[in-house]
């Protein structure tokens, strides 16, 4: 069998070469390769992550929403959708970390100034000791290959991630966020962004966001398929084709919609039927597709009216719509090649987005309540076990990495630390977690079934919620609670390793 | 082994794992395994694992490592052992001493960098030193559900509560009537004990009693931890009990509670005393893990039992004239403890790896070899994946902490700090030193430093815990203008921080 040039197994050991080859495949490569047992009949994995999308905008998990979601419930009802899944650390930079590395975010201990990602707490790169999915399964033998047009992830501080993959398709078509990366020279005229800004914002940094995503969209838009999450998935095609000859694969397929801006293509958004022009589009003729000053705004201080809310949800479930559609397609694409029934499909998302929900529209870091830690999550098994189930588990993003590497027969390094979630499809329990913790940044968020808690750094406000009685919390309970809101601190604490870190703004963690 | 395919990624993208993709999903159903996946594993029984957790055994006791304690003992047993064993020679337990060291052996959990401690009642308040938390998972409790016969002899009186069911004691237990278990003085009572059995030789000859039963209900695990209530929180016990004429020399009061400091002592000859005490008792833990193994081999068990042979530390036998505790010693042989893995199959057997492999390991290990998922808290490494001719991930550099100290290094580096100030020290180890005579003098490299500093903080979360007298502290925040608005929204501060370009979060 063809092999890379390796060092006998002798001297491997006697030199400890295993901790040489970390450093070893990245500098020169050649020198030795590390091999890494996997399993003979592995499947293949199909990841699909879409960000800022709310567990009760798709089907499954609220059959009400007002987004049409068909793919996403086809998919939950042929796999197994996990109940009330929380991400380990929000958000998009944090979570994707937790994924590719499937070590916890939380607490952000080791946040390190990462320019040029966002200058908040948690946002960091993936540090050179932390072990990388892509990387395991690429020394085991199996076909890496990752689709995305999530900025954060095309940007400079992932070029060891990208390097580790086989097949790579960064996607540029973020106009708004293209600052983060080569900076997009062809901006909009401020004409040409009227029509979709709120008079609040028009004297905000949102200002050259939308130039440049019209901008963009102007140059590069010409149908549907030249949607973002279209780009992505139509990628994500692609590389199948390609992929299959290259089984097992690993494919990761990760949209940044229904992010924000909320411009999904006109044949999903049905404003113009039936006289639903709402709110600020009946009055002025705006389209709110950006409608707040990211991270967060007030209803009020943005001047969105109740009917511009609405109009303002709808749009969002137009692009989550559209999201879908093209999730279907990637679906059918994996049927079409014939490689459904031997391919895991893990779906997720990182975060949700307020939309009105305590006055607030946006992700404001304080504020992640259940619309934004509440995620949907779901796992279809090739031979289709469990499907159709509802599990209570509390599924994370930092469980990914484990139970991908365990579906390939791979050995996760001690390192990651989520569990392993294919032993459900055998019958068996994980390793029981009675209470979620994740951080927003530097918002902590601790739950179990029923109360859910929301505290600040130093523990000095923390808002309670009882769920079952007050699903969208906001009745804070915590003056009549203190014994749990007490014992929720302790299992954060417990989870950060003993005490929780402290941290100054755009400078680093202090200490703790 | 059976022939496996381990493709390499380059041969995988010339086609030649073109075949190996097209599932037969009837092997998918055993992939949940730890680690293993079913369809490699030869289907048999799931072999017995015995756990031998020796005291204060440096690893240069034994003849079968490299470098050999001079007046060292005659240690047969140990050294046949590690003939059938994998020897892991830069073994380093991954906090000290026997407290924490023991917590990372059952939990599989690091206790590095002692974040977690909280002054325990009944035992002295040094980090790291407290009981294993109820959210902690414990080895041999999931050993236990998965159907495998559990016994663990200790006397080690902080494995107890409704958990440590599976704990069979080689003595009674004092107990103060009207205290509960957290309340006692964990220690105390033990010490005044007036015959005591050399604890090693007590733990070994339970075994040696188990086996019997055992055999009778595979596959089973067996702990046997030679838990010294003494050593654990003082000096070597050759200075306290008197035996020998070190006493003389250390004048030390019989209570004198010497843990945080470590002493120096000077004296002819004294460190060549010290030596010969301790080859004794090196002698008498050898003889009990011969009658051990014996008493295994003649159980029919040889061959289908794993066995663990670890140390849960080291000990200062006058380096640098510094005796007992290594706290803050430079000089590797105070931390390296043996670590032998002896595979059913003898797979390595003989072999030696200069992974750098802890006491963290162990749990993941013994879990892999009976088939049980490791949760996800466990943070060791699955050595038997060596076993299996696959490498084991990167480990660039050891990391353990004893008291608030920090130690890290490689095998040429050893790193010194302390949590509580930024102050390292830098030592050049050199593989011929002699023992006496170490380089005593700090290194200026900063380039090493920063990296394995940089290592070590990582390999603690991200910061070095401070601690306060009873447990680890938070900081207070330095003085800041709150940034959050009373309505949950930005306030002025972080939209100067927009204006300023500061990219925020998607």
């Amino acid at each position: 069998m063809a092999r890379g040039p390796r060092l006998t197994r002798r001297r491997a050991l006697q030199t400890g070469a295993a901790g040489a080859a970390a450093l070893g495949l990245s500098a020169c490569g050649d020198e030795y390769q590390t091999t890494i047992g996997k399993a003979r009949d592995a499947p293949n994995v199909l990841l699909i992550i879409t960000d800022s999308t709310r567990a009760d905008y798709v089907g499954a998990y609220n059959p009400q929403t007002r987004a049409r979601t068909a793919n996403l419930d086809a998919l939950a009802k042929s796999g197994t959708l996990f109940d009330y899944s929380v991400s380990g650390a929000m958000p998009t930079g944090l979570t994707r970390r937790e994924i590719l590395t499937g070590m916890r975010g939380f607490p952000c201990r080791d946040w390190v100034l990462s320019p040029p990602l966002p200058a908040e707490v948690g946002w960091t790169q993936i540090l050179p000791h932390q072990p990388l999915l892509t990387e395991v399964l690429g020394q085991a033998g199996v076909t890496t290959a990752y689709v995305t047009d999530n900025p954060f992830l095309i940007g400079p501080r992932y070029i060891d991630f990208r390097r580790t993959l086989d097949i790579a398709r960064p996607d540029f078509s973020q106009g708004a966020y293209r600052a983060l990366n080569t900076p997009f020279r062809r901006p909009a005229p401020r004409s040409a962004i009227e029509k979709y800004l709120l008079p609040a914002l028009s004297n905000t940094l949102e200002v050259d966001r939308l130039e440049s995503h019209v901008g963009w969209a102007s140059l590069y838009r010409v149908g549907e398929r030249n949607y973002s999450a279209a780009r992505v998935m139509r990628g994500g095609m692609d590389a199948l084709e390609e992929l299959k000859a290259k089984q097992p694969f690993f494919l990761g397929v990760d949209s940044f919609d229904p992010h924000e801006p909320f411009d999904a293509p006109p044949v999903y958004v049905n404003i113009e039927e039936g006289g639903k022009r709402l709110g600020i589009q009946k009055t002025r003729g705006i389209l709110p597709i950006q409608p707040f000053l990211t991270p967060a705004s007030t209803l009020r201080s943005v001047d969105i009216d109740p009917e511009t809310l609405e109009l303002v949800r709808d749009l969002y479930a137009a692009e989550l719509s559209y999201t879908d559609v093209w999730i279907g397609k990637l679906l059918n694409k994996l049927d079409d090649l014939g490689l459904a029934d031997n391919t895991v499909v893990y779906y997720l998302s990182d975060h949700g987005i307020t939309l009105g929900e305590h006055g607030i529209i946006g992700k404001s870091t304080p504020r992640p309540y259940p619309e934004i830690h509440h995620v949907p999550y779901m796992i279809r098994d090739p031979s289709k076990r469990l499907a159709g189930t509802r599990n209570e588990y509390f599924a994370s993003s930092y469980d990914v990495a484990r139970t991908i590497l365990s579906y390939f027969g791979v050995r996760a390094p001690g390192l990651m630390s989520g569990e392993d979630l294919t032993v459900l499809f055998d019958g068996k329990q994980p390793t029981a977690r009675p209470y979620y913790t994740a951080c927003y940044q530097e918002t902590w968020i601790a739950g179990d079934r029923e109360w859910v808690m929301i505290s600040n750094t130093e523990g000095s406000r923390r808002e309670l919620y009882h769920l079952p009685d007050d699903p969208d919390a906001n009745n804070d309970v915590a003056a009549d609670h203190t014994d749990v809101t007490d014992k929720l601190w302790a299992v954060l604490t417990d989870e950060a390793g003993g005490t929780l870190p402290e941290f100054k703004k755009h400078i680093g963690v202090v200490g703790g | 082994m059976s022939a496996r395919r381990s493709l390499t990624r380059r041969a995988l993208l010339r086609g030649g794992g073109g075949a190996a993709g097209v599932a037969a999903l009837g092997g998918l159903s055993g992939l949940a395994g730890t680690a293993m996946a079913a369809s490699e594993r030869d289907p048999r029984e799931r072999p017995n694992v015995v756990l031998i957790t020796a005291d204060r055994l440096r690893a240069d006791a034994l003849k079968s490592y490299d470098d050999v304690l001079p007046n060292s003992a005659h240690t047969p047993s140990l050294d046949a052992l590690a003939d059938d064993s994998l020897r892991f020679r830069c073994f380093v337990p991954d906090g000290l001493p026997a407290i924490p060291a023991r917590r990372a052996l059952l939990t599989g959990m690091r206790s590095y960098p002692f974040r977690d401690w909280r002054a325990t009642a009944g035992v002295p308040a040094i980090p790291g030193w407290h009981k294993i938390w109820d959210f902690q998972p414990l080895m041999p409790e999931l050993v236990k559900a998965s159907g495998v016969e559990t016994v663990y002899v200790t006397d080690n009186p902080l494995l107890s509560g409704p958990r440590f069911d599976f704990v069979r004691r080689t003595q009674t237990l004092p107990r103060s009537a009207g205290h509960t278990s957290t309340e006692r003085s964990y220690f105390q009572p033990l010490r005044r004990a007036p015959l005591r059995r050399e604890p090693t030789t007590a733990v070994l000859d339970e075994g040696v009693k188990l086996i019997d039963e055992l055999k009778r209900k595979q596959p089973f695990f067996l702990g046997l931890d030679a838990f010294d209530p003494v050593d654990a929180f003082e000096l070597p016990r050759q200075y306290v009990l008197g035996e020998g004429p070190v006493t003389l020399y250390s004048s030390l009061e019989p209570d004198y509670f010497s843990y945080q400091e470590t002493v120096k002592v000077h004296g002819d000859g004294l460190a060549d005393t010290v030596k010969d005490l301790y080859a004794k008792e090196v002698r008498r833990v050898d003889d009990a893990l011969g009658r051990f193994l014996h008493k295994l081999d003649e159980a029919g068990l040889g061959h289908n039992t794993v066995v663990i042979f670890v140390s849960e530390g080291s000990i200062g036998l006058g380096e640098q004239g510094t005796f007992g505790h290594p706290a803050g010693m430079w000089h590797r042989r105070v931390y390296q403890a043996p670590l032998l893995v002896r595979d059913p199959r003898r797979r390595w057997a003989g072999e030696t790896s200069s992974w750098f492999a802890s006491t963290h390991d162990v749990p993941t290990t013994i879990l892999s070899y009976l088939d049980v998922v490791a949760p996800g808290k466990m943070a060791g490494e699955d050595l038997t994946t060596l076993f299996d001719d696959d490498d084991l991930p990167g480990r660039l550099y050891f990391t353990s902490g004893i008291d608030a100290h920090v130690m890290a290094g490689d095998r040429e580096w050893l790193l010194i700090g302390r949590s509580d100030e930024d102050q390292w020290r830098l030592y050049h180890l050199d593989d011929t030193d002699k023992p006496d005579d170490v380089e005593d003098k700090t290194v200026t490299a900063p380039t090493v430093l920063q990296s394995i500093r940089e290592f070590a903080i990582w390999a603690a979360g991200g910061t070095l815990p401070e601690f306060g007298h009873a447990s680890a502290l938070r900081p207070n925040k330095p003085d800041e203008k709150t940034t959050v608005a009373s309505d949950g929204t930005l306030n002025q501060d972080e939209q100067d921080a927009q204006r300023l370009g500061v990219a925020q979060g998607g």
